[in-house]
C-alpha cells in the first residue's frame, strides 16, 4: 500500500489513533491482564525451559538439552502421556454422550425444567474444587460409600477403587464424566436452535423418534458437539486438581493417576527442576496444539454448517 | 532476532512487573518489622507456635509476626515461595530434607548469629551440629526426637499378648504381628502398616547392619541385597497376614491422621518418638511406645537422636537479626519453652527442658520418658542428607514399595530398582 493510498483511505493516523483510544481504554484490563499475567510468564517459561534453574541457582543455559531428555530419557515422562491420553480419550467421548443425552432429555418441554437444568449443572460448578475430589476419595475408598452399596445390594466386597492400581484412573474418569454441565448447557442452547418445522415435516413423513434424531438433531448439532469436543479436550489435558487431591500429589497408586499437569508440579516443586519442568510445559502447549489442529482439520469431513 | 540475552530481559521484564508493583508495599511492611514464620504440624502446633509469637510480639513492641500453617502442601508451597524470592523468614524443616534445601543455598547460615543473638550456653553438647551442613550450621534444631514403635496398649491387652519392647527382634517382630492380627480377627484390621514404604524404619535397619541411608560423599549407604531383604521382610510379613493389605497402605500419606493405627487398621505405627501426642490425640486407647525391633541384642539398636525439625532463616530474609532473635526465644526463653511443651520434641536447651519435666501431661511423659529411656543405645547421628533427597522420599522409597505391595515387582528386582534410580538421583 502506498503512502497515497494510505492519505485517500481516511483521516490521518494521529486522528484515527485518537478515536479508537476509547477502545483501547476499554480493552487496557484484559490486556494488561494478558501481557503481565499470561503472556510474560510464558515468555519466561520458555526462556527457563532452555536453562537448568533449580531452586535457588543461576539459571543456566542449556539449549535444547531439556527436550532431548524428554524425548529420550524420561521413562515417567512416557508414564504421563499415557495416563493423560487414556484419561482424554476415555473421559472426553463419555462426557459428551452424557451431556447429550441428558439434554435431549431436558429438552422435551420437561416441567419444572430450569430445576433440573440447575441440578445436573451442579457438579460443573463444584466438580472441579477440593471438595468433591475429597469427597470421590471417601465414596471409593475401600470401606468407601459405594462399597457399603454394593455389598448391601449385591453381596460384592469392592476393592479400594482409588487406590487399586487397576481401577483408579477409572474413577478419575467418572469424576471428569460426572461433571457433563456446561457442555450439556451448550448442547442445549444448540438443540433450540433446531427449527422445529423440520420435525413437524419429519414426523408427517413418517419418521420415527429414533430416525429424526439421526438424520435432523445430529447432523444440525454437528458445530455444536464439534465446539464441545475441542474444549473439553483441552480440559482433559490439562486436568490436575482432581488426581492432585485423589492421590495427594503423589499421581498414586504407582503412577497410575500421573496426569501429565502432575508430572510437570512434581518436576518442579518436588524436585527442584523448574527448567525441565518449563519444558515439559511447552511440550503439553506442543501437544495440545496438535490435536487441536487435527479436530479442525477432521471438522470438514463431520461438521454441517447451516449457511 | 531476539538473543537470548533480550529473551530474558524481556521476560523478566513481563515477569517482574507484577512484583515491581508490590514494592512500595514491600518496603512499608519491611519498616514496621513484620515477619513471616511458616511451618506445618497438627492444630495443637499451631496454637502453641502461634502463642509464642505472641509472646515474642509482647516482648519486642512494633514486632509483627505473621504465621503460615502448611499441611500436606508444605513442601510445595515451601518451595514456590523459595524459587518466586518471596520465602517466609523462617521456615521450618524435617531431617529427610533439611540438608537438601540447605546445600540448595535457601537458608543463611546462623554462624554471625551463635553465641550472640542465639545463645547457646545452656543448649546440650553436640546438638548445634544436628543442624550442620558441610561444617556450617544452618538450621536450628529446635528439639530432639528418635524412631519409635507406637503401639495400643489395650489392644494387647485384650488378645493378651505381650506388647513389643526393646528386646524385640525383626523376627520376633513378624511372630508378634501375625500372631495379634490373628487374636484381633477382625476384618481390614492387621498389625502394623506396611514399613517398606517408611524410610526411616529401612534407615534404622541398616543402621543396625553397620550400613546407612545416605553416605557422606551424598550417595546411598546400602546396596542392592540389603534393599531386597527389607522388601522381602516386609513382603513375607504381607503374606502371612501381619500387616495392612497393599490398597490400606497406599492410602497413607506419611501423616499422623493417615497412617493405618489412626485409620483403624492397624494396632502399631512406626514413627517418631515425638508424635505419640499426635497419635494420641486421635487414638480412644492409650498408646504406649517403645524402640523399633532390633536385628540382635548384640548390635546396634538403629537409633540415634535426631533433631526432629528445624528452624531456617531464608537466605532472602530482610531481616536476619530479627529472625535470629525470635529463634533465640523460641528455644531458650522459658515462657516460650512451657508453651511449647514436648510437642515438637525434648527441648535442646537443658534449662527449658528441666522447667518443662514437671509440667507435661501423662503423654507427654511418656514421649520424653521414651527418649531418656534409649540414652545408653543411641548411636551417632548419620551424615546429612544429599541434594535429591526430597525427590528419593516422594519418587523413590514410597512407589517402589507400592509395586512390591500391588505384586508388580518381584522383591529382588525391588532391591535393584532402587539402587538405580538412587544412583540416577544423586549422580548430580
Amino acid at each position: 500500500m502506498s503512502i497515497a493510498d494510505a492519505s485517500n483511505a481516511g483521516p490521518p493516523l494521529s486522528v484515527r489513533l485518537r478515536s479508537q483510544l476509547g477502545g483501547y481504554g476499554f480493552l487496557l484490563p484484559w490486556l494488561l491482564g494478558f501481557v503481565v499475567l499470561t503472556l510474560g510468564p510464558a515468555v519466561s517459561s520458555f526462556y527457563l525451559s532452555l536453562t537448568d534453574f533449580g531452586l535457588m541457582g543461576p539459571a543456566n543455559w542449556v539449549g535444547a538439552e531439556n527436550y532431548v531428555r524428554i524425548a529420550s530419557d524420561d521413562p515417567r515422562f512416557w508414564t504421563a502421556m499415557r495416563v493423560t491420553f487414556t484419561f482424554v480419550l476415555l473421559s472426553v467421548p463419555l462426557k459428551l454422550m452424557f451431556a447429550l443425552a441428558i439434554a435431549v432429555a431436558l429438552n422435551k418441554g420437561l416441567r419444572g425444567l430450569t430445576v433440573f437444568r440447575a441440578i445436573f449443572y451442579l457438579p460443573s460448578l463444584v466438580g472441579g474444587s477440593v471438595a468433591i475430589a475429597v469427597l470421590w476419595r471417601q465414596v471409593f475408598a475401600g470401606d468407601g460409600v459405594l462399597n457399603q452399596v454394593l455389598a448391601a445390594l449385591f453381596g460384592y466386597e469392592g476393592p479400594s477403587w482409588i487406590s487399586n492400581p487397576s481401577t483408579s484412573l477409572y474413577t478419575l474418569v467418572l469424576l471428569a464424566a460426572w461433571q457433563f454441565g456446561s457442555s450439556m448447557i451448550i448442547f442445549l442452547a444448540g438443540l433450540r436452535q433446531i427449527p422445529q418445522d423440520m420435525y413437524e415435516a419429519a414426523s408427517i413423513d413418517g419418521a420415527s423418534r429414533s430416525r429424526q434424531f439421526f438424520k435432523i438433531t445430529l447432523p444440525l448439532l454437528t458445530p455444536v458437539i464439534f465446539f464441545n469436543a475441542v474444549i473439553l479436550t483441552i480440559d482433559a489435558f490439562k486436568a490436575f486438581t482432581s488426581a492432585f487431591v485423589v492421590s495427594d500429589g503423589s499421581g498414586g497408586p504407582i503412577d497410575t493417576t500421573l496426569f501429565y499437569t502432575l508430572y510437570l508440579y512434581q518436576e518442579a516443586f518436588t524436585n527442584f527442576r523448574f527448567g525441565y519442568a518449563s519444558a515439559l510445559a511447552w511440550v503439553l502447549v506442543v501437544i495440545i496444539a496438535i490435536f487441536t489442529a487435527l479436530s479442525f482439520m477432521s471438522a470438514k469431513y463431520w461438521v454441517h454448517y447451516d449457511d | 532476532m531476539l538473543g537470548r540475552r533480550e529473551l530474558l530481559q524481556l521476560g523478566l521484564l513481563f515477569g517482574g512487573a507484577a512484583t515491581l508493583l508490590q514494592s512500595p508495599l514491600r518496603s512499608a511492611l519491611a519498616d514496621s518489622a513484620t515477619m513471616r514464620l511458616f511451618w506445618f504440624g497438627s492444630p495443637a502446633r499451631a496454637e502453641r507456635t502461634l502463642s509464642v509469637a505472641r509472646l515474642f510480639e509482647a516482648a519486642n513492641p512494633g514486632v509483627k509476626i505473621n504465621g503460615e500453617v502448611g499441611g500436606n502442601d508444605y513442601w510445595s508451597k515451601l518451595t514456590t515461595m523459595l524459587a518466586g524470592g518471596n520465602a517466609p523468614d523462617i521456615f521450618q524443616l524435617a531431617p529427610s530434607r533439611f540438608a537438601d534445601y540447605a546445600r540448595r543455598n535457601t537458608m543463611l547460615p546462623l554462624g554471625d548469629y551463635l553465641g550472640s543473638t542465639i545463645r547457646t550456653d545452656k543448649l546440650m553438647s553436640g546438638v548445634l551440629d544436628l543442624g550442620a551442613v558441610d561444617g556450617k550450621v544452618v538450621g536450628m534444631p529446635l528439639s530432639l526426637n528418635a524412631f519409635a514403635l507406637i503401639y495400643d496398649s489395650v489392644a494387647f491387652e485384650k488378645a493378651a499378648i505381650a506388647p513389643p519392647g526393646p528386646t524385640t527382634t525383626w523376627d520376633g517382630f513378624a511372630r508378634l504381628c501375625v500372631d495379634i492380627t490373628k487374636a484381633i480377627g477382625r476384618k481390614n484390621v492387621w498389625a502394623v502398616g506396611n514399613g517398606a514404604r517408611y524410610s526411616y524404619a529401612f534407615e534404622a535397619f541398616l543402621v543396625q547392619r553397620g550400613k546407612r541411608l545416605y553416605g557422606e560423599d551424598g550417595r546411598i549407604g546400602f546396596d542392592a541385597t540389603d534393599a531386597s531383604d527389607w522388601y522381602g521382610y516386609w513382603e513375607s510379613l504381607a503374606k502371612n497376614g501381619g500387616c495392612v493389605s497393599a490398597e490400606v497402605q497406599a492410602m497413607d500419606k506419611l501423616q499422623i491422621d493417615s497412617n493405618p493405627l489412626s485409620t483403624g487398621h492397624a494396632v502399631m505405627a512406626i514413627a517418631f518418638s515425638n508424635q505419640l501426642l499426635g497419635y494420641q490425640a486421635l487414638a480412644k486407647n492409650r498408646l504406649g511406645i517403645t524402640s523399633l525391633p532390633i536385628a540382635d541384642a548384640a548390635g546396634p539398636s538403629g537409633l540415634f537422636y535426631k533433631a526432629s525439625l528445624h528452624f531456617g532463616i531464608a537466605s532472602t530474609s530482610r531481616q536476619p537479626e530479627l529472625a535470629a532473635r525470635f529463634i533465640d526465644f523460641f528455644i531458650n526463653d522459658l515462657a516460650a519453652g512451657k508453651i511449647l511443651g514436648v510437642e515438637r520434641g525434648v527441648p535442646i536447651n537443658l534449662d527449658v527442658r528441666e522447667a518443662v519435666a514437671p509440667l507435661v501431661d501423662d503423654v507427654s511423659k511418656r514421649s520424653v520418658d521414651y527418649i531418656s529411656s534409649i540414652a545408653g543405645r543411641v548411636g551417632a547421628f548419620p551424615p546429612q542428607v544429599p541434594i535429591g533427597a526430597s525427590e528419593m522420599e516422594e519418587r523413590v522409597f514410597r512407589p517402589i514399595a507400592d509395586q512390591v505391595a500391588f505384586g508388580q515387582l518381584t522383591v529382588a528386582a525391588a532391591g535393584e530398582e532402587l539402587v538405580a534410580q538412587a544412583n540416577r538421583i544423586l549422580r548430580s
